[in-house]
């Protein structure tokens, strides 16, 4: 699991290929970062595999099939989301409101 | 535990759908110990073009700007426009250390432009943005049975519009002319009298109480005329209270405005 965090970003490299591979990658990754050191359960890292997995054989997924895979981390009580989008839109917020 | 309602307002649909992390866990844990909670369709519109479209506008910026330091210098730039001191300014620097930027700055030799900095952590929040609209947007009637539904008010999902811009207009009621809370508020007039005499006293302490205070007084005063979609708008927390069940609690991450509004009715506010 190590190793897959560690590789993850490098994946980020090939946002090319889409939203739909780049959102799921960034997903499993903010999923394991989101542990903050936890040693993620099975069910977790069957979760991570089967997005790893869904890149490597259909890397142009469409974007609602990223968002499925959000689902599916999710319902492996796994966070996908990006942490350090809430102080930007709260800063955001502040300014406008 | 014994049956209770929580009547949730906007601040708290905010917090549970687009809030990630630790917030989003209050405000759920704060929702579990009631045993039944609800929320106006009001709080839907509200959430829409309140927090949402900030969210939507952020997402654009990323589109737009595609360089990550460059949507930082516009958030400044709307601080600078309006005056502001930005000790939230501040929190800016810890988004600056984002997502595997260590290793990411590594990669830039070997992939060249796809790895640079900048242009990457651009793209990781734009996207991390999107999945956050589009899940919020399609998740927004499942943290609360939504009550008292807006008849003149459609739902409009976001639209991704050319170039990958998330477009959440209207924000409006675009169903009927007049807004369908008119007669429903007009119906019990004691009770937007204790609403407006509550405003009346603090009134002066901020621009949205005096727009607030004017909305009731205007329902109060001129019975027969109807609720325009500015009124509409203004009232806001003022709604929260008038629809709230007698027996429920409303909860709100902004206790201090809703406090006199619900108290004039007789009714109780919690934080999360």
């Amino acid at each position: 699991m190590q190793a897959v965090r560690a590789l993850l970003p490098e994946l980020l490299c090939f946002r090319s290929l889409g939203d739909g591979f780049t959102a799921t990658v960034l997903a499993a990754l903010c999923g394991l970062e989101n542990l903050r050191g936890e040693i993620p359960t099975v069910k977790q890292v069957l979760a991570i595999q089967e997005c790893i997995a869904r890149v490597t054989k259909q890397p142009f997924l469409s974007y609602d099939a990223a968002l499925d895979m959000h689902d599916l981390l999710e319902s492996a009580d796994l966070d996908p989301d990006l942490h350090e989008v809430e102080i930007l839109a709260d800063v955001v917020e502040q300014g406008v409101s | 535990m014994s049956s209770s309602k929580a009547f949730l307002d906007t601040t708290i649909l905010a917090e549970v759908l687009l809030k990630p992390g630790a917030r989003r866990a209050t405000a759920q844990a704060a929702i579990k110990r009631f045993t039944e909670s609800q929320t106006p369709g009001y709080a839907i519109k509200e959430f829409k073009w309140g927090p949402f479209s900030h969210y939507c506008w952020l997402h654009n910026k990323f589109v737009t700007e595609k360089v990550f330091s460059n949507v930082i210098a516009a958030i400044h730039s709307i601080y600078r426009q309006r005056g502001l001191q930005g000790t939230a300014l501040e929190a800016l620097g810890i988004v600056a250390k984002s997502i595997g930027s260590r290793t990411i700055a590594d990669l830039e030799a070997q992939y060249g432009p796809m790895a640079k900095e900048d242009e990457l952590r651009a793209d990781v929040f734009r996207l991390a943005l999107k999945a956050i609209i589009l899940k919020a947007w399609k998740r927004r009637r499942a943290v609360a049975d939504v009550v008292e539904p807006l008849t003149c008010y459609a739902e409009i999902p976001p639209n991704e519009a050319r170039g990958g811009l998330i477009d959440a207009h209207p924000f409006d009621c675009t169903l009927e002319d007049s807004c369908c809370m008119g007669p429903r508020f007009r119906s019990r007039p004691n009770e937007v009298e204790a609403l407006k005499n509550a405003m009346e006293k603090i009134r002066d302490a901020k621009a949205e109480n005096r727009r607030r205070y004017q909305a009731l007084r205007s329902l109060y005063r001129t019975p027969k005329r109807p609720l325009t979609r500015e009124h509409c708008r203004n009232l806001g927390d003022a709604v929260f209270a008038f629809f709230a069940p007698a027996e429920a609690t409303i909860l709100t991450t902004n206790v201090k405005d809703h406090e006199p509004l619900a108290s004039a009715l007789g009714k109780r506010v919690e934080s999360p």
